[in-house]
């Protein structure tokens, strides 16, 4: 019996919040239906199932205040023809119920589709469909080899699961945050509105920005979208910040317009009061029970330090790995799945020699297969290593676990990493008739595997706006954004407060801490935030940068249109030796903004006007462009993979990055390697450099070697 | 005034801290600073170019710039190879690290040689003779010694007369002639002549207990002593005496050995008093660059040493077989200091044939070595940095022998076994490797181009590699291990022949790197990858043919025709024919223990046979000397001497050895170095001694394969 167990979409395993029994209350609302293609629950290639039993599974999670009234699933299979039909059949098992078997058949090789109804009482919130195959091609008397190639069946993944859904009318409770305004079972985006009083005040905004940090980081990967309305609440889950009261309250309520809507309504008599509850909220300080919170107490923690957050692992030791793991630490059977780990490493992570750190994996694997049999190391899917499982000699008793030290290239590390390690088992296949049990096949990793970095300073090279995109930088330093201000124009516009907010969404996601320390101020008043890092949302309709921000960015935006400012030819010298081919983006960069006909959203990064060391990220649109789509795009993995350098251009087509502007450095090196980094930015200053020295070093040595000489020998006279 | 003494050194003392401190940061940013190769290239470029400009400068802070800028060039080669080719990491095996380790320590060992050797030469130091006190009642007593165990009278003779030559108070010289062969005709020779025959009952610590032995019955002073072959001119006491009086620490003043005769690469090669020969670097640079450091060492002949300081570290010392430089270094050791006046006062013959030759050097680096080992230079107390860089470097320079050994064989280690002994690509290896090169040989070439050219150490190391690596591991090992061996001289080559013994590991390199060379150039024209890489080896194969070569070709040994060896020298002289009074005015051509070359004076007409006297350097001397003729032409009239008589004897001595500046003018006529010039030499002798080699070779394999046709050819070659 081989038994083929596949993790699929190991990232849908998330934290979903399977809680208290369901009220079976009837809606008045309408059952909703949705067609899930597997492709969309992270299906990314047909389940492929192999050998004499080959079994692989689905993971589906639900939302915990949807209930499912009719499922039905759609097959689309092909298998082997060549099999013995009477031994070979598909199963589909339904939280380990079989709901379906049927034998397979010559005629339907090729690929059939198969609609199976499930019964809608089996799908609770998680769920695991699992699909068997059992399979033989050999005939009476004959050995059969359980890894014949001829054993194969693949389900399409555009294999569809319908499922109809009917909203539980729940009473609204702040018990399950955060949902039902955000839930886990979700593997899309979240959008979720929030709704300002109108006109707000911009401590109102900073409230909100800090609700919406903290929302960002629960939907984590996902992205999150925050539309923003002002007075009334759009259908559907909303987050609503109102002044009145007497006391900074949260509550849940029913939307008004929207029977199945809930509202997260965050009330304060003052601005002040306001903040002060999204802090306590973000902190989880509120003591949620019920529908309503109150604020009682509130004491902020102490500023936080760079990198402090629980996010990012301590560094300046080796990092044990098994605290990322994703899955199982131990696999079996002939084709084991991955064991994974995924971690992040703060965005300046700058290495000072040729390598990024090494990985100590300490595995056991049995013995039972083939000597050929392996364990391959891959970083971010980057081959990185193996080793021979039987390197350790014969036939000894396996108890001790053996080490594989990995190298791992500075150039494949990135903010967000994954690190598996796969092993190969092979069979010998020489011995056909051998009995062989897939089973005794196991490895594993030990817990006590580490990461180790190497030699490493904190330091980025600015401008580099894939910084921000992969790891929120340089906001996410510190997590609590006690070094951030976000500067709005004086009125801002429903679209405006949205980008800051969907931004601060974003970088909650990396820092996954409360950003109980932003501060949202208006564009006057940027001298007052001259010592942080600055997010700048401002239409070029509507604001107007003061000119030292104008001058400091590549791109000018005026009521006017845009306008580049291209590299002097010294500069585009000196990049060109830094191998950045300014000409080239400025060209690309040109045209971009020519077919925008005026209508442009920007990002643009250059460093701080005020203060050396300090970025500004100016998010800037012309003519009616949505700045909300260019914060959007920092949240899509399509779309932000290609926001880089100092400035991105977002139109309605398409988004793109240029390593164009002035460039600056954020953190420290280690004197000696800032010189030779300085240096290798200007090779031409080495022989200068060499010949001065020599010739400085031999006036000098020349005194005092004549000095040396005279008193060597006997004086005159 | 002694105050200011005392001040200046401790000035120094932080002077040099303080500049090396202030260098650091400069230096550490061009030696590390990653390039790309293009940038490599460009630097690399520039810098020789400045290097090029610069050594058109005479100025001495010039020349110190560009051993600054030769030493960065090379550490930054240096740094680039430790930190980034070396061959670690699993597309790697064992071997390919071991032979990479064996290439980097070698490497790093010719970049100290460099360095030490930078700062040994940075300021030769050009010490002139001091003059002695007008009132010779304040000059020191001195004992003459000669040591000699079984030289033959007639080599020893010269010594002894020229010593009686000196200019010193008769009452304040002594001769001491210390035969550790305690033979008759020694003593009655002494007797004659009115010198010291001195002799001990058994020969513990050759030489070194020889003069312990003397200084026990002595009481001189200062002494002087002269290996048995070295004459003294008369002015020696006055050149170096002065030094001595003039500041009571110097415990020695040593002057450079000459040779008036071809060793065996200026005879073999044919380049006497063309190119500076091997010991000319040391004689007339290193010495004086480490008088400067006060770490001019005693080289165990032609030196005056105070009897005091030698009393003090227990006379000469006897635990090595470099006595003289142990004996120093202990001098040194104890505070004493020591001078080097860079004139010779002596002269001797050269080493007689590339065997004793080769037996001499594997002595001094026996020696060295153990020194290294007894009293290392870097832990011993009471040296000053300067002294432990000059005397280690004095010692490590005879390591070379297995350095040398990799260098010739390391290319063949990627062309014939594949290894990767660098991991990198050809061109960035061609890119760093080229200024540390060029630059090392143009510095060097201004530092010691009078003194040594180009590409000539190479040459004599190689000859010398296979014999001293032995001998100097051992020693290093343990000091006990080996034995002593005279150097002899007096000996004559009496045919062209190859020295199969000394030549045969070379045979063996040079068919090894032809192999290579072979499998280099069908490597080149088959693979696609890594062209460059192959093409580097291939390049550094034929470099170290051409060296093999020329080793080859010192190992081929030229007949040496004449049996006296004649000094080409131009002296006044009085020609008269037996009997008669007219006389001619004449010069000598040149002048040898055996007869006289003289410019044939106008209307002299000379039958071959004919009795002849001649009267050298008649201003100092009457003593008439008899000869016969034996050619006569071509305005030169040939002398042979007939049979002399003591003060005949004297007399020629005096006129050939005894001027003061008899040997003062030999480096003029010399070439100076130009690098590509001395490339081009040593290229031709490479190319002279592989053909010679392929030649011999051929024709043993014919006598292997068919002995009677090669007997044939072997007689009509004349020699086989």
């Amino acid at each position: 019996m081989i038994k083929l167990s596949k993790v699929l979409a190991s990232g849908l395993i998330g934290a979903c919040l399977a809680g208290a029994p369901p009220l079976w209350a009837q809606s008045s609302a309408a059952e909703r239906r949705v067609e899930l293609r597997f492709r969309d629950l992270g299906i990314d290639y047909p389940i492929r199932l192999r050998t004499v039993f080959g079994q692989a599974s689905l993971p589906l999670n639900l939302r915990a205040n949807e209930l499912v009234t009719a499922a039905e699933l759609e097959l689309r299979i092909a298998h082997s023809p060549s099999l013995r039909f009477d031994l070979s059949h598909l199963s589909v098992a339904v939280n380990d119920q079989i709901v379906w078997t049927r034998p397979l058949d010559a005629a339907g090789a090729s690929g059939k589709v198969v609609k199976i109804p499930l019964d809608p009482l089996l799908l609770v919130s998680r769920n695991q469909i699992r699909f068997d195959l059992v399979a033989h091609y050999a005939r009476e008397g004959e050995c059969e080899d359980p890894t014949h190639s001829t054993l194969w069946a693949d389900i399409s993944n555009d294999s569809v699961l319908r499922l109809t859904l009917r909203t539980l009318d729940l009473p609204p409770t702040l018990e399950k945050l955060p949902a039902p305004w955000f839930d886990a079972a979700e593997r899309e985006r979240l959008r979720l509105s929030f709704v300002l009083p109108p006109d707000p005040g911009l401590q109102t905004v900073r409230a909100a920005g800090i609700v919406a940090a903290w929302f960002g980081a629960q939907a984590d990967y996902r992205g999150a979208d925050f539309p923003v309305h002002f007075g009334l609440a759009p259908a559907g889950h909303a987050v609503l910040f109102q002044l009145g009261g007497t006391e900074p309250q949260l509550r849940a309520i029913r939307n008004p317009g929207d029977v199945d809507g809930r509202l997260l309504v965050f009330s304060a008599p003052d601005e002040a009061g306001l903040v002060e509850l999204a802090q306590a909220f973000a902190l989880g300080h509120l003591v949620m029970r019920g529908d309503a919170a109150s604020l009682t107490r509130l004491e902020l923690p102490p500023p936080q330090r760079a990198w402090a957050s629980p996010r990012w692992p301590l560094l300046d030791q080796p990092i044990p790995l098994d605290a990322f793991r994703l899955g199982p630490s131990t696999v079996s059977g002939l084709a084991p799945g991955p064991i994974t780990y995924e971690f992040t490493l703060p965005p300046d992570l700058y290495f000072l020699g040729r390598s990024g750190g090494w990985v100590d994996l300490h595995y056991r694997a049995s013995r039972a297969g083939n000597p050929k049999s392996s364990l391959n190391v891959l970083l971010n899917g980057q081959y990185l290593g193996s080793t021979l499982l039987d390197a350790g000699g014969a036939q000894r008793a396996e108890t001790d676990s053996r080490a594989l030290e990995v190298e791992l290239p500075p150039q494949h590390l990135r903010g967000r990493n994954r690190l598996v390690a796969q092993f190969e088992f092979t069979r010998d296949t020489a011995k056909a008739c051998e009995d062989f049990r897939a089973d005794t096949l196991q490895g594993g990793i030990d817990p006590r595997s580490r990461l180790k970095l190497a030699r490493h300073a904190h330091y980025a090279e600015m401008p580099a706006l894939e910084k921000l995109v992969n790891g929120g930088f340089p906001y996410a330093k510190f997590a609590d954004l006690s070094q951030t201000a976000v500067l709005l124009p004086e009125r801002p516009s429903a679209a405006d407060i949205s980008a800051a907010l969907i931004v601060l969404g974003h970088i909650g996601r990396w820092t996954q801490e409360a950003a109980t320390r932003v501060e949202v101020l208006g564009l006057a008043q940027v001298e007052d935030a001259a010592d942080k890092d600055l997010l700048l949302i401002a239409p070029a309709e509507v604001a107007t940068l003061p000119t030292a921000f104008d001058e400091a960015g590549v791109l000018r935006l005026g009521a006017d249109g845009a306008e580049l400012r291209t590299a002097s030819s010294l500069a585009a010298l000196q990049a060109r030796i830094e191998g950045r081919p300014l000409r080239d983006a400025e060209k690309v960069a040109a045209r971009v903004l020519v077919q925008s006909r005026g209508a442009l959203g920007t990002l643009q990064q250059f460093e701080s006007p005020l203060k050396r060391k300090r970025s500004v990220v100016a998010l800037r649109t012309t003519g009616d462009f949505d700045p909300r789509a260019v914060a959007l795009a920092l949240t899509e993995p399509g779309r932000s993979q290609f926001i880089e350098g100092g400035l991105a251009l977002v139109t309605a087509d398409q988004v793109s990055g240029y390593r164009l502007g002035a460039r600056y450095g954020v953190g420290r090196l280690p004197w000696w390697y800032a010189l030779t980094r300085w240096m290798q930015h200007h090779p031409y200053l080495v022989v200068p450099l060499a010949i001065a020295f020599a010739w400085l070093f031999a006036l000098v040595a020349q005194r005092l070697l004549r000095r040396h000489a005279a008193s060597r020998l006997p004086k005159a006279g | 005034m002694t105050a200011s003494q005392h001040r200046r050194p401790r000035l120094l003392d932080l002077s040099w801290p303080i500049l090396i401190g202030l260098s650091a940061v400069p230096a550490y940013v061009v030696v590390t600073t990653p390039l790309t190769l293009e940038w490599q290239a460009l630097c690399g470029l520039l810098m020789i170019a400045a290097a090029l400009i610069a050594r058109r400068f005479e100025r001495r802070s010039v020349l110190i710039g560009l051993m600054v800028l030769s030493l960065l060039a090379s550490s930054r080669y240096l740094y680039w190879r430790i930190t980034q080719t070396l061959p670690i990491g699993p597309q790697f095996d064992a071997w390919d690290l071991f032979l990479a380790t064996g290439l980097l320590i070698a490497e790093i060992y010719a970049y100290l040689i460099l360095l030490f050797g930078f700062i040994q030469t940075a300021w030769p130091l050009g010490r002139k003779p001091v003059p002695l006190p007008d009132d010779p009642a304040l000059w020191p007593t001195v004992d003459v010694f000669i040591p000699t165990y079984n030289e033959p009278l007639k080599v020893v003779r010269p010594t002894i007369l020229a010593a009686l030559a000196l200019d010193w108070p008769r009452d304040k010289l002594r001769i001491y002639v210390l035969d550790d062969g305690r033979r008759e005709e020694f003593r009655a020779f002494c007797e004659r002549v009115g010198v010291t025959h001195v002799t001990r009952p058994d020969n513990k610590h050759a030489k070194a207990g020889n003069i312990n032995a003397a200084l026990k019955k002595t009481s001189g002073e200062l002494i002087a002593i002269f290996d048995c072959d070295h004459v003294p001119t008369r002015s020696f006491l006055q050149f170096t005496v002065g030094t001595m009086l003039a500041d009571p620490k110097v415990s020695l003043v040593q002057t450079p050995h000459h040779f008036f005769s071809p060793d065996p690469f200026e005879r073999n090669l044919n380049t006497f008093r063309k190119v500076p020969n091997e010991g000319e670097l040391f004689y007339g640079l290193i010495q004086d660059g480490n008088d400067f450091w006060d770490a001019s060492f005693f080289c165990g002949s032609c030196a005056v040493l105070r009897r005091t300081a030698l009393e003090e570290i227990g006379g000469i010392a006897t635990e090595t077989v470099t006595e003289d430089a142990h004996t120093s270094l202990r001098m040194h050791a104890r505070g004493w200091k020591s001078a080097y006046i860079a004139i010779p006062q002596a002269a001797g013959l050269a080493t007689e044939s590339l065997s004793a030759h080769v037996g001499q050097r594997i002595r001094w680096a026996r020696g060295m070595a153990q020194i290294f080992r007894i009293d290392n230079p870097f832990l011993m107390k009471g040296l000053k940095w300067g002294q432990r860089i000059c005397y280690a470097n004095a010692m490590m320079h005879f390591f070379y022998g297995l350095p040398r050994l990799i260098f010739l064989t390391s290319p063949l280690g990627y062309l014939l076994l594949g290894a990767d002994i660098i991991a990198a690509q050809g061109w960035m290896v061609l890119a760093h490797a080229a200024p540390h090169v060029v630059l090392g040989t143009l510095t060097n070439s201004r530092v010691q181009g009078r003194f040594r050219h180009s590409f000539w150490s190479e040459a004599y190391e190689t000859v010398l590699a296979m014999f001293i690596l032995w001998p100097t591991l051992l020693a290093f090992i343990n000091p006990k291990l080996g034995k002593f061996n005279v150097t002899a001289k007096g000996g004559i080559v009496d045919r062209d022949y190859f020295d199969k013994d000394i030549a045969k590991p070379y045979y063996f390199l040079f068919l090894l790197n032809v192999l290579g060379l072979i499998v280099g150039a069908v490597r080149f024209f088959t693979e696609t990858e890594h062209a460059d890489t192959v093409l580097l080896n291939v390049g550094w194969t034929i470099y170290n043919l051409l060296i093999i070569g020329c080793a080859l070709a010192v190992a081929s040994e030229q007949r040496q025709v004449r049996r006296a060896v004649r000094v080409r020298v131009r002296l006044p002289a009085l020609l008269r024919r037996r009997g008669s009074t007219a006389v001619y005015p004449v010069d000598t051509l040149d002048v040898s223990d055996a007869g006289v070359a003289l410019s044939l004076p106008e209307g002299f007409a000379a039958e071959p046979g004919a009795p002849m006297q001649v009267v050298l350097i008649p201003q100092r001397s009457d003593v008439w000397l008899d000869g016969r003729v034996r050619r006569v032409g071509h305005g030169l009239l040939a002398l042979e001497w007939d049979e002399m008589n003591l003060e005949q004897q004297m007399s020629m001595v005096n006129a050939l050895y005894g001027r003061a500046d008899a040997w003062l003018k030999w480096r003029d006529a010399r070439a100076v170095d130009r690098p590509l010039l001395a490339l081009r030499d040593v290229a031709r002798f490479g190319v002279l001694g592989g053909y010679k080699f392929l030649r011999w070779l051929v024709q043993e394999l014919r006598r292997v394969v068919s002995p009677r046709r090669a007997a044939a050819a072997g007689a009509a070659g004349g020699h086989g």
